[in-house]
């Protein structure tokens, strides 16, 4: 049985195991750092987000909208780059001001870096949002042989982490009914993170260690091994996954190579 | 199992299962054994099998993130083979009723639910013995009935030995066998059969400020005011028929309904201008869907003096109102009014002078390094962490005074954190009511507190409101609700389904039971007795039934509180 069975769903990308599904991203990743122009990039990061819609199920909003910042870092980029850039100098203007110019190489290297960060950041929330994180886990115990207590112990962290941000905002609005200024605050910034973080530590170290014993309570790590009532596997489906992964990807970059547009080093 | 707080009742449940010696360090002498295996000498793991552990906190005993996973856990660390654990999975689901969960995800089930994931998660186990560690003391009234109906159900099996620690057991009284009581610094103080325990010993429970089921305080009470209440009653059945066979009380009660029913109920206190005042209060948290507000036209009006309960089930809205009356939350203009002025309009600093609002978790709002330093920030919130240095001479001498009321003097230079539980709560309320302020807003303050801390707190409410304070509590203790609260707001889904009495409001079961609430234990006996005897109803306190009653003026009954019950 695997993530299949588990969670009932049809699109293929949250049915690929989590093990296989991280080996096709990251190497989508370490490819295009070594791609330093703006087509190839842009080239996969729009069939990620085909894959995403047809082969993950996720609305192009959904995929978009979580990267507004990403965007947003692309103007900085750009700014740098129009600004900055070494090859100003020597290269073409595109745009020319007088007081500025914008030259081909500024706006060739800010697409490149702007794309690929866009590229990452899709990769990466693609993955998180097809992925179970139970499924994940387990599949890291199971096909990476991560030890399971290390595991079991990234998972009860991971539950806790929205537990966390509840504290904190609780803590915040209990704080001001205390009367504090942010006057204070500024007189005494030491004092302030304090007062944020002691209660905020106290509550999850006290709920951490109430976990610690429940679970202990429940024979964890009485045996080396465990069983799974889920085990999960790597079958015909995520090798055909990962190979198709690497066609699209050795296409795509070799086409750009072809045309004359890829280039493998910075200049 | 009972005791007060810090009594050494969740260590002795992990001296049960083997967490103690084997996994907590500490110096262990003595002999546990429990279903025939020498804890000291049994892994954890063989120990787990034979008895189940489930905690207070539903999110602090999970490790998984769906219902089949959290049962499966436990089985899979045994390394049984995955028929087994389905078959584990399906059956323990079974057993807690919640058959049709299996693929649910924990965030999505109610308190109650969880706690029954919790103890199906131990029985997967199938242990002999099962030890619930006060499993009710985060729940609200419905989720408390859920995980009670469950242990009665699991008690009345007779397949598991069930221990329970709890601060309240009214619900489950019928279902004990015996009874434990540990005292101070952990030492054993009583032990014995339920009666015997609860009749006999009352003294001694009540000098260790441990809980006593209150149809046990009220047929003390009655037996010291002259009635011969017969037998040893203790749950709500029992009491009834032992108060309808006690010679001339139903009379009584009847007599004292024609006379007095007209004058209690015409105390009316609307002439009075409002403190505090809310109108068609609807609120929206920002970034949620305006079309399923959070509170939906909420209206009330906080006369002066006034103790304002705020009741109904988990997220129906009660501390979302109680943050919007305190500021804590900015209401929409024109709806919330402080003596007359718009709390959307004050300053924060203006608010928190004239309102304080005690939160659930009292450490969430300790600011300083030192009991004392709490008090003094309350006074000189401008002075940060030199507070307690810069008070005026008149400033430190009411420190003085306020940690001498709380019993603290010896411990003023102690960490906040470092204090029990109930000097917590009570200093956490100390640092409120030191600034004078007009209302006090407190969410769940007796929640997890043992007898004395609650009857210590509520005392310290009581004083602040005989000085002409306001107070607006949320609580699920009905008990609480009965014996203090001269208003009572339900909310159900947002929506105010009921102001006004408490006596009324228990007086409608229908209303009682959409909203989520349970009635309070003597409430229940006095509608049993209506049902027996056609007494009135409305006595829904110790204190109410016992003036309802008066003297027995007929028969001086001598040694009544020891009668031979008990010896069973």
């Amino acid at each position: 049985m695997g993530a299949a069975m588990r969670s009932g769903q049809v699109y293929l990308l949250h049915r690929v195991n989590p093990c296989v599904k991280l080996l096709a991203a990251v190497t989508v990743v370490v490819v295009l750092t070594f791609v330093f122009d703006p087509l190839t990039p842009a080239i996969v990061l729009l069939l990620t987000l085909l894959a995403g819609r047809f082969l993950g199920g996720l609305s192009f909003a959904a995929q978009l909208k979580p990267m507004l910042v990403f965007f947003i870092a692309g103007l900085a980029i750009l700014v740098a780059n129009i600004l900055f850039n070494k090859e100003n100098a020597v290269s073409p203007a595109v745009v020319d001001l007088g007081f500025l110019r914008v030259t081909r190489a500024a706006l060739w290297a800010a697409g490149s870096l702007w794309l690929r960060l866009l590229l990452f950041a899709l990769v990466s929330l693609v993955f998180v949002k097809t992925t179970s994180p139970q499924d994940f886990i387990l599949s890291l115990v199971h096909q990476l042989k991560v030890n399971y207590r290390v595991a079991y112990g990234t998972m009860v962290g991971y539950r806790m982490l929205p537990l966390l941000v509840s504290d904190y905002h609780t803590i915040r609005a209990a704080q001001r009914v205390r009367g504090s200024s942010e006057r204070s605050g500024l007189l005494h910034p030491w004092w302030w993170l304090r007062r944020f973080a002691i209660p905020l530590l106290a509550g999850a170290v006290r709920r951490a260690s109430r976990v610690a014993v429940a679970m202990d309570a429940r024979a964890f790590g009485a045996f080396p091994e465990r069983t799974y009532r889920v085990r999960m596997r790597v079958d015909g489906k995520d090798l055909a996954f990962l190979a198709a992964v690497l066609v699209v990807l050795a296409v795509v970059v070799a086409g750009t190579w072809v045309a004359g547009v890829a280039r493998f080093t910075v200049q | 199992m009972l005791g007060p707080s810090g009594s050494g009742k969740s260590t002795l449940t992990l001296c049960l299962d083997g967490l103690i010696p084997h996994l907590v360090e500490g110096d262990y002498s003595g002999q546990v054994t429990v279903a025939g295996l020498v804890v000291k000498d049994n892994p954890v793991h063989v120990l787990a099998q034979r008895v189940g552990l489930v905690f207070q906190d539903p999110e602090a005993q999970f490790c998984t993130l769906t219902v089949e996973d959290e049962i499966a856990f436990g089985v899979e660390n045994l390394c049984r083979a995955k028929e087994d654990i389905e078959v584990a999975i399906d059956k323990s689901l079974a057993t807690v009723g919640l058959s049709g969960f299996r693929k649910r995800s924990l965030t999505s089930l109610s308190g109650g639910e969880k706690q029954r994931v919790a103890l199906a998660s131990v029985l997967a186990l199938e242990p002999q013995v099962l030890v619930l560690d006060e499993p009710s003391a985060n729940l609200d009234p419905q989720g408390t009935a859920q995980v009670f109906g469950l242990v009665r159900r699991l008690a009345a099996e007779r397949q598991h030995t069930i221990v329970i620690i709890e601060h309240k057991l009214d619900e489950l009284i019928g279902w004990i066998d015996s009874v434990l009581v540990l005292g101070e610094e952990g030492r054993l103080l009583l032990t014995g059969e339920k009666r015997a325990v609860f009749y006999q010993q009352a003294d001694a429970l009540a000098a260790a400020g441990v809980w006593r089921p209150q149809t046990v305080e009220l047929v003390q009470g009655l037996r010291e005011a002259g009635w011969e209440v017969p037998g040893c009653p203790l749950t709500v059945e029992e009491t009834a028929s032992a108060l309808a066979e006690t010679p001339g009380l139903v009379d009584r009660l009847r007599a004292w309904e024609r006379e007095e029913t007209p004058a209690s109920q015409t105390a009316n206190q609307s002439e009075v201008e409002p403190l505090l005042q809310a109108t068609e209060l609807t609120y929206v948290y920002p970034g949620s869907d305006p079309a399923a507000p959070v509170l939906r036209e909420v209206s009330l009006a906080l006369p002066k003096g006034s103790f304002l309960a705020v009741v109904g089930a988990n997220g129906a809205g009660k501390s979302t109102l109680l943050s919007l009356l305190s500021g804590v939350l900015r209401p929409p203009r024109g709806r919330v009014f402080l003596e007359g002025w718009d709390v959307a309009t004050m300053a924060p600093r203006v608010l928190t002078a004239k309102v304080g609002h005690v939160f659930q978790n009292p450490e969430h709002q300790f600011v300083s390094d030192t009991v004392a330093g709490e008090l003094a920030y309350s006074l000189r919130p401008d002075a940060g962490p030199r507070a307690l240095a810069r008070l005026t001479r008149a400033q430190r001498g009411l420190v003085d005074v306020w940690l001498e009321r709380l019993g603290l003097s010896a411990l003023a230079e102690a960490n906040p954190f470092s204090l029990s539980h109930g000097q917590k709560r009570r200093l956490s309320v100390a640092a409120m009511l030191i600034r004078g302020q007009s209302v006090l807003v407190l969410d769940e303050p007796t929640l997890g507190q043992d007898e004395a801390q609650a009857q210590l707190l509520m005392a310290m409410v009581e004083e602040f409101r005989a000085r002409g304070g306001s107070v607006i509590m949320v609580t699920h203790d009905m008990r609480l609700v009965a014996e203090h609260a001269d208003l009572v707001l339900v909310l159900r889904e947002g929506r105010c389904e009921y102001l006004g009495g408490p006596q009324a409001l228990f007086g409608r079961e229908d209303l009682v039971e959409r909203a989520g609430l349970a009635m309070p234990p003597v409430g229940r006996v006095s509608a049993a007795l209506r049902v027996l005897a056609n007494t009135p109803t409305g006595l829904h306190t110790v204190e109410a039934f016992l003036r309802a009653a008066g003297r027995n003026l007929r028969g001086f009954g001598e040694g009544l509180g020891d009668r031979g019950c008990g010896h069973a």
